[in-house]
């Protein structure tokens, strides 16, 4: 049930994001066509791919679709508010890597003050965004 | 020696009974010349002994380790990331869950939790009027079979599941479940709500929270890195990725999604009271206040004729002079 009811809906994305695709490629590789039959033949071309992988696509289309917000947002989090304890992580990380630490530190303790930091920062926004 | 260490309370009891107190008396004379016992070498020497001999054996016995409190460095990374309370919707005094949102979980559940962890506690009766309706689940019930008997032959038979059957379990024993997942058990999540601190918060966490273990961490065989698990190192790996399940009410199936949607659904199966509870509250609250209104209001009506008499002093009239 539920497929029938998308599926028009993920046709049409489907034609768009071709589209955009095609268009997108034609911008950074400019051809010139001698006008007609050349984009007459494409159109077919696509609809003909369309039809053959069309469920597959379809399958694929729907599941990448939904973008989870929560790594935006916390990206931007770790970059404003919390650039302080991501630099202080970002040093004890170098300095382990590079094997400076004293024996068996790890940088665990400077991760969970992102991570705290992080989460009090995101987790508002983000509940603001899931139903 | 009695005597020598305490002479006063010696002669004193020599003082009622004669016979002994004569013998203590001579002995005490004998012996007066003498150090008192308890300041001598002999009893320095052997209460050492005494000490270092019980402690020999106490070693013997038990191992001094157990003497001594066990020393413990409780770190951070032992004890996980604490997860920070996170604004889910029916957390407020007079919220109720967000049912939506308990139908979406159970989906997630259903499709991608269900391979290893078991939901004993709850039955698909208890989804009627949670989740879904009537016939939901009861089409539901009967898409898993489950052995009943014994029949009248005495043999246990299958039959589609009803209302009243519990959710079936991946695993029929804890041995399977843990070889089936590389000797972790995957815990019964019908109150694993109840049963983590952090509660909700600590569930959404966890199933968000996959990440690469910082430097120095180091990962037995198989683990993966959470920082919210207790130690860091866990057997479930991430599991909720975007657009893993598809919602039949069209919601983005984003891996918060899921995550907000399963950690509801279990807060559900871990506290179904919950609604009603917050909703006797209010009808307590009602109540009580109420209560509290009617007797402020009586006490004063009854108060009232003593509040607003009013006590005059009426001062006798002062005795003419003179004779009467």
């Amino acid at each position: 049930m539920a497929m029938n009811n998308q599926a028009p809906a993920a046709l049409v994305e489907n034609q768009e994001s071709t589209s955009l695709f095609s268009s997108l490629v034609s911008f950074f590789v400019p051809t010139a066509h001698a006008e007609a039959p050349e984009e007459s033949e494409e159109p077919a071309e696509e609809g003909g791919e369309d039809s053959e992988e069309k469920d597959e696509e379809e399958e694929e289309e729907e599941e990448e679709e939904p973008e989870d917000p929560a790594p935006a947002i916390r990206e931007e989090c770790e970059q404003k508010t919390c650039a302080e304890h991501v630099h202080h992580f970002k040093h004890c990380q170098e300095k382990v890597e590079a094997g400076n630490g004293f024996p068996g530190e790890d940088c665990v303790e400077e991760f969970f003050h992102v991570l705290h930091c992080v989460d009090q920062c995101a987790a508002p926004k983000i509940f603001k965004k899931l139903a | 020696m009695l005597s020598s260490a305490f002479p006063r309370l010696v002669s004193r009891v020599g003082a009622g009974v004669k016979p002994l107190s004569k013998a203590r008396f001579s002995s005490s004379t004998s012996s007066s010349t003498q150090t008192p016992f308890l300041a001598s070498k002999t009893a320095i020497a052997s209460s050492t002994l005494l000490a270092g001999g019980s402690l020999v054996w106490y070693n013997h016995l038990y191992g001094l380790g157990s003497l001594l409190p066990e020393a413990s460095a409780n770190s951070a990374a032992e004890n996980g990331m604490h997860p920070t309370k996170m604004p889910f919707e029916h957390y407020g005094p007079f919220e109720t869950f967000n049912h939506a949102s308990i139908r979406r979980g159970y989906q997630v559940y259903r499709e991608v939790c269900s391979a290893c962890h078991s939901l004993d506690r709850i039955a698909w009766r208890n989804l009627v009027g949670v989740s879904h309706t009537v016939d939901e689940a009861k089409a539901m019930a009967e898409e898993v079979e489950y052995t009943d008997g014994p029949n009248d032959e005495g043999e246990m038979f299958q039959r589609p599941g009803k209302l009243a059957d519990y959710m079936p379990a991946p695993y029929p024993n804890e041995e399977a479940a843990r070889a089936g997942n590389g000797g972790g058990l995957p815990p019964d999540l019908s109150l694993i709500v109840k049963a983590r601190h952090g509660a909700a918060d600590y569930i959404y966490s966890l199933l968000t929270g996959y990440c690469d273990p910082p430097a120095g961490v180091k990962l037995a065989d198989g683990m993966n890195y959470n920082p919210y698990f207790p130690g860091g190192g866990i057997a479930m790996a991430r599991v909720l990725f975007d657009g893993l399940v598809e919602y039949d009410d069209g919601t983005p199936a984003t891996t918060s999604q899921m995550a907000k949607d399963v950690t509801v659904f279990l807060n559900w199966a871990a506290e179904p009271e919950h609604d009603q509870r917050k909703k006797m509250g209010l009808q307590a609250l009602i109540i009580l206040s109420t209560l509290t209104a009617i007797s402020l209001y009586v006490k004063r009506f009854k108060w009232s004729y003593l509040k607003t008499r009013k006590i005059v002093y009426d001062p006798p009239k002062p005795a003419r002079h003179g004779p009467l």
